[in-house]
């Protein structure tokens, strides 16, 4: 991909900059990540598409980091978008590299300085008023609606075969659904991992796959119950949410998120399953499509009913 | 050296099994390509030690058993005759995408609903279907540990 990505990167800036380095990035699996230096200095991460893995468009992701950031929000800056897959095989977008570190999910040295600020920048995230920067029309009775059918979809558009427990999930999460005020710009994958810092203070908040318009309950709980799970104990999420945000989630609310959270992520592991067989036949496909699939499943299912 | 053939038409033998491959692939990974990946390969050595929790997998999964537990569900369902829930939902047919989604629509029936039916399929339908799948979790759950990068002896 060098050759064809070096053309497109001098088109897209206006000159004849070399691309120096390119090396892939050991994060993530809903998109291969690239470090990319130029001649001059510019440093970038291109980040391709894995053939509609998690049943998420990088357009949407450059959507919601360009309006985030334009809200003030601690964002790498997003420069070009290529929807085609003409240039490297997939859709791809490209942003600025930000200097930093990112903590591992199951790294529990998060400093307390650093864990305050991740809350008070999600909680930042949560509150930003978007009407002036997204085009939408979801509202608060819809919202939650909205996602349980975008995924039951995703997995519906995988998979030829039904999986009861996640017709069982997707019906219960509708008669579950809890009242919402006012729609919210929801991460949909926040924590560790997913941001990085400079040990004390957020310098950008990654991963913005996932993000949409909703309750940010979703965000809170999945902290607490997934990403974050790893990294300290669910009572002291909780306690920091409190104390930082004034943000108090009730047991109602941790159980239907959770619920909730693990019904998404079962449905977005699926798509890995069909990726695997034809255009990634990577290891973490396979993995991610059947063990993680079902792990996820199984949880929704304890939830629900044992 | 004589040689002697198999029914199979292979030299008898000489033919390598399933197992020993795996094995083969899961030693050569361990001791060979997994030392040999530099410290600043993370995505590789990642996709190494995944690649490790497959080959263990593959050698010590039992064969394909989906069969058996569509028929099995297929049976809950005929005993379910009575079941108002089920007599809306199940014709019979033992394919399985019938099956499947007769299951899948029973259980979603009663989520909404209070009643004898209800309380039928989640006291007898539902535990199979959960059953079935920590079964096959017994398997597939260690490919987890691979998945984050963790070498479980």
């Amino acid at each position: 991909m060098r050759e064809p990505l070096e053309r497109w990167l001098r088109e897209q800036r206006g000159d004849h900059e070399r691309l120096v380095e390119l090396r892939r990035i050991a994060t993530g699996n809903s998109r291969a990540n690239w470090f990319a230096q130029l001649d001059d200095g510019s440093r970038y991460v291109v980040r391709v598409e894995q053939g509609g893995v998690f049943g998420t468009s990088s357009a949407d992701e450059f959507l919601f980091m360009r309006a985030a950031g334009a809200l003030g929000c601690p964002v790498a800056p997003v420069r070009w978008f290529e929807p085609t897959g003409a240039v490297v095989g997939q859709p791809f977008f490209v942003m600025d590299w930000v200097d930093g570190a990112a903590t591992g999910r199951d790294d529990r040295s998060m400093s307390s300085e650093l864990a305050d600020d991740f809350v008070r920048r999600l909680d930042e995230l949560h509150r930003t008023p978007w009407s002036a920067h997204l085009d939408a029309t979801v509202t608060p009775a819809d919202a939650t609606h909205v996602q349980i059918e975008r995924w039951y979809r995703v997995y519906r558009d995988a998979s030829e075969l039904v999986v009861p427990l996640l017709e069982e999930g997707a019906v219960w999460l509708h008669a579950h659904a809890p009242s919402l005020e006012c729609v919210a710009i929801v991460h949909g994958d926040p924590g560790p991992g997913n941001f990085v810092h400079d040990g004390r203070r957020v310098l950008a908040l990654t991963d913005w796959e996932f993000t949409h318009l909703g309750d940010p309950m979703e965000d809170w709980v999945y902290l607490v119950s997934m990403r974050g799970a790893r990294t300290m104990a669910g009572d002291e999420w909780l306690a920091r949410f409190q104390r930082i945000s004034g943000v108090t989630v009730t047991d109602d609310a941790l159980h239907y998120w959770s619920v909730f959270n693990f019904f998404k992520g079962a449905c977005a592991n699926i798509t890995c399953r069909g990726i695997f067989s034809t255009v990634n036949p990577a290891p973490n496909m396979a993995i991610i499509g059947t063990a993680l699939h079902q792990t996820y499943v199984r949880q929704v299912a304890a939830l629900i009913g044992g | 050296m004589s040689e002697r053939s198999d029914p199979a038409g292979h030299v008898a033998g000489m033919r390598l099994d399933d197992d020993e491959l795996w094995r083969c692939v899961e030693a050569t990974l361990i001791d060979v390509i997994l030392p040999a990946i530099g410290g600043d390969e993370a995505w590789a050595r990642t996709a190494a030690v995944q690649l490790i929790g497959l080959a263990r997998y593959a050698a010590r999964r039992p064969s394909d058993d989906i069969g058996s537990q569509i028929d099995e569900l297929a049976a809950v369902l005929d005993s379910l005759t009575a079941n108002s829930i089920v007599v809306e939902i199940w014709r019979g047919g033992r394919s399985l995408t019938e099956v499947l989604a007769a299951t899948g629509a029973a259980l979603a029936a009663a989520v909404t609903r209070d009643d004898p039916a209800a309380d039928e399929i989640r006291a007898v339908l539902r535990p199979v279907v959960v059953r079935q799948l920590d079964d096959e979790l017994a398997h597939t759950s260690p490919l987890v540990a691979a998945f984050r990068g963790r070498l479980d002896a």
